[in-house]
């Protein structure tokens, strides 16, 4: 687009030859408006300065109303003669003019009168100077864009991260809340069991408590048993002996009653009823001895019966003072765990306390987590926004730059200038070298290149910074006929330097800024072109 | 018959010699040795005793027969009954 | 002819004594064995302050005594014959009673009556002992 831009230009100018004394005037005001035109024309594409493009403009028409008047006053005073020198001189000078080469309309305007030549001196030094800053405030412009750009890149995307960050951390924290609540209810759930439980101890130590008073009666009650079964076991070997003394007696009263009635057998007749007597007694005294024998069969019995019971008891005795024992143990036992479930029971309350507390601090903290990630989201979306913005205004800085490099001034920012120095020290040196020594002398250049009339590949050398990356593209482009490249064909058709509006590099990737100028041998025939491309963040970084 | 009797104790049962009978009695270091007149002798544990005069029974024949033949007869002494030697015929053998 | 008889009970016999004969019935009285005495008689023993040999009445009679059981009653009695009688005592088991036992009716020679259906062997106390 630049391309037609300046070829635009060019046949505007050519197209305007000067005519009628009015001519001069006219001729200012369709510069002006040209001018004007080629201004907005460039500026159209980026409607976010008007600003700049209307300043521009109105300094162009001011120059040019200016201009106008002079020409005017200066052409009712001019002879024919010199009018038709003038008006060559100032067709030249115009001419330079409309190509934007300021430096050379300037030395076109030296042969005009005193009245024409200062006046179009102080108008091109006018234009001059604000093309200059131009140059200069759009490169401002690109870089501070571009720094912003850069910032606002670079903080969206801390911010985009802060706000993943900030996410899972939320979403860690909120996992946490849960984890809380959840070891909150079951240490609500074991706080019931041990409660549950608690009441069951307590429960158990009451029927434990119970049975040891029972058994402990019980036990009494045995002691008791045994003791009267002593007892009676005593009085059953008392009765044994007065068994043994009644059978003695019987025993004894029997022998008396049988030598009773031997004395009364020895006494005869006399004695016969003593025997009777004696008789009787012994069958007494036998009666006692069966009675004796069957009672103590009988107390045998009974003592045997309580020799049993006394055993059985004691044994029970035994049996019931182990199972005692073994009820005060499991009582103890059921104490001892009783109070370890309470302090379980208090540790679980704790817990839960604990844990409830923590869920709702984990949850203030999701909330407010919540927000930061709210927060930081606007906030990169904004330097999201902010750095589009950027990008746009560093777009309308480079584009501006564009407009303004397509004036020749002399100024160390002027790029036409710098290819014209540039491409003048390659005559008669040799070209490779002299490429290689330009190159290395900037950071910005990112290629300069020797074309010949034929569109090969005559000597390339490239910048410093781009030499890795881009060599092999460069030996690409030795196979190639460059003739019906953009730059080219804009440098042979406008016999003049060109500033090519940015593009893609096919060497580095970045954009860059092309600028071609045509050479000519001694004959005046092409030989060539020369081409550098200005590589813009390198260039912009000169303006920042 | 009413003798005087040595009384000694031997295999558990007292034994009555006539104390005219007895020569000597000597002390050995397993009892005592009752020496009789005409040289025989009987050994025993002990003399427990001389008795004054007692009353000694003679024997009827189921019982004499189922005594050993130097017995003569019975008497009591201390309330204990005494077998009393025949002084011709005092128990043979006389070491235990 | 007839007359009182002391019953006593020796093993599992039945035994009458003469009761003219019998001087006193008895607990056992306290027995001196005396060593080298022949079978029969069982010790010597003290009775009223004299001398008495105890003759065992089972063994004298050839009667089964009862294994390990000794007797619990003395009959203190005269034997032998008369003009050389001797007071012995007679161990036994048992003293059962003085009874009037009608001896025509038993067969004399046979030693033996029969009393409420029960033998009872009669003792000839005059003789008693000699036969062994």
């Amino acid at each position: 687009m630049a391309t037609s831009v300046e070829r635009t230009t060019s046949g505007n100018t050519g197209g305007s030859a000067p005519g009628a004394p009015v001519g001069p005037a006219v001729l200012a005001l369709l510069i002006a408006w040209a001018t004007g035109a080629w201004l907005v024309g460039g500026a159209a594409r980026e409607a976010a300065l008007p600003a700049a493009t209307w300043i521009l403009h109105g300094t162009a028409l001011a120059a040019a109303v200016a201009l106008a008047l002079a020409l005017a006053r200066s052409a009712r005073r001019a002879s024919a003669a010199a009018a038709a020198a003038r008006r060559a001189a100032l067709g030249a000078a115009f001419r330079e003019l409309g190509a934007g080469d300021l430096t050379r309309a300037s030395a076109a305007g030296r042969g005009l009168p005193d009245e024409l030549g200062p006046v179009l001196e102080r108008a091109l030094e006018g234009i001059g100077g604000r093309v200059e800053r131009l140059q200069e405030s759009s490169l401002a412009v690109a870089g501070a864009a571009e720094g912003v750009d850069r910032t606002a890149s670079s903080l969206a995307a801390g911010a985009a991260q802060q706000a993943a960050a900030a996410g899972e951390v939320t979403a860690a924290m909120e996992e946490l809340a849960r984890t809380a609540a959840e070891i909150a209810e079951h240490a609500e759930s074991q706080n019931r069991m041990v409660a549950q439980a608690e009441a069951d101890g307590a429960a158990g130590a009451e029927a434990v408590g119970e049975a040891v008073a029972g058994i402990g009666a019980v036990e009494a009650r045995i002691g008791d048993v045994t003791s009267r079964a002593d007892t009676l076991g005593s009085r059953s070997r008392e009765i044994f002996r007065v068994l043994e003394l009644i059978s003695d007696i019987a025993q004894e009263t029997h022998l008396l009653s049988l030598n009773a009635a031997l004395e009364a057998a020895a006494a005869g007749d006399r004695g016969r009823r003593f025997a009777v007597v004696a008789g009787e007694v012994r069958v007494l005294a036998e009666r006692v001895r069966d009675s004796v024998a069957t009672v103590r069969s009988q107390v045998e019995e009974f003592a045997s019966a309580i020799r049993a019971t006394v055993v059985a008891t004691e044994e029970g005795g035994k049996e019931v003072t182990r199972v005692l024992d073994e009820a005060r143990a499991a009582s103890a036992a059921l104490e001892a765990l009783r109070g370890a479930l309470g302090e379980s029971s208090g540790a679980a309350r704790q817990i839960s306390s604990v844990t409830r507390q923590q869920t709702a601090a984990s949850e203030e903290v999701v909330s407010t987590l919540r927000e930061l990630h709210q927060v930081v989201e606007r906030m990169s979306r904004d330097l999201t926004q902010l750095s589009g913005t950027a990008g746009r205004l560093r777009d309308v800085g480079l584009d501006l730059q564009l407009l303004a490099q397509a004036f020749r001034l002399d100024s160390p920012r002027s790029l036409k200038r710098m290819v014209d120095a540039w491409s003048a020290r390659l005559d008669g040196a040799d070209a490779g070298e002299m490429l290689g020594e330009l190159v290395g002398a900037t950071r910005f250049v990112e290629a300069g290149y020797l074309v010949d009339a034929g569109g090969r590949l005559v000597a390339i050398r490239l910048g410093e910074a781009f030499a890795a990356s881009a060599a092999a593209t460069a030996e690409e482009l030795r196979r190639l006929d460059l003739r019906e490249r953009p730059w080219y064909r804009a440098a042979v058709d406008a016999g003049r330097a060109v500033v090519i509006p940015p593009e893609r590099s096919l060497l580095s990737g970045e954009q860059v800024l092309t600028v071609a100028l045509p050479r000519r041998g001694a004959d005046g025939e092409l030989s060539g072109v020369v081409g550098f491309d200005v590589n813009l963040r390198h260039w912009t970084e000169i303006g920042a | 018959m009413s003798p005087e009797l040595v009384v000694v104790r031997r295999a558990g049962a007292l034994w009555g010699v006539p104390a005219a009978a007895v020569a000597a009695i000597e002390r050995g270091p397993e009892g005592v040795t009752v020496r009789l007149a005409g040289g025989r002798e009987l050994g025993a544990e002990a003399v427990v005793g001389l008795s004054g005069e007692v009353s000694v029974r003679g024997l009827a024949p189921p019982v004499r027969r189922r005594l050993p033949p130097a017995v003569a007869g019975l008497a009591l002494w201390n309330s204990e009954p005494v077998a009393v030697l025949g002084v011709a015929a005092a128990p043979a053998g006389g070491r235990r | 002819m007839s007359g009182a008889h002391l019953l006593v009970r020796v093993g599992e016999t039945t035994a009458a004594l003469p009761a003219a004969a019998v001087r006193r019935v008895v607990r056992s009285l306290r027995l001196h064995p005396l060593p080298g005495a022949g079978e029969g008689l069982l010790g010597l023993a003290e009775f009223a302050g004299e001398p008495l040999a105890v003759l065992d009445l089972a063994r004298l009679m050839g009667a089964a005594g009862v294994a390990g059981a000794s007797p619990a009653v003395t009959v203190v009695t005269w034997i032998g014959p008369a003009g050389d009688r001797e007071l012995v005592g007679l161990a036994v088991d048992e003293a059962l009673e003085v009874a009037e036992l009608d001896l025509g009716a038993a067969a004399a020679g046979a030693g033996e009556v029969l009393v409420a259906e029960r033998p009872v062997r009669l003792v000839d106390l005059e003789r008693l002992g000699e036969e062994a």
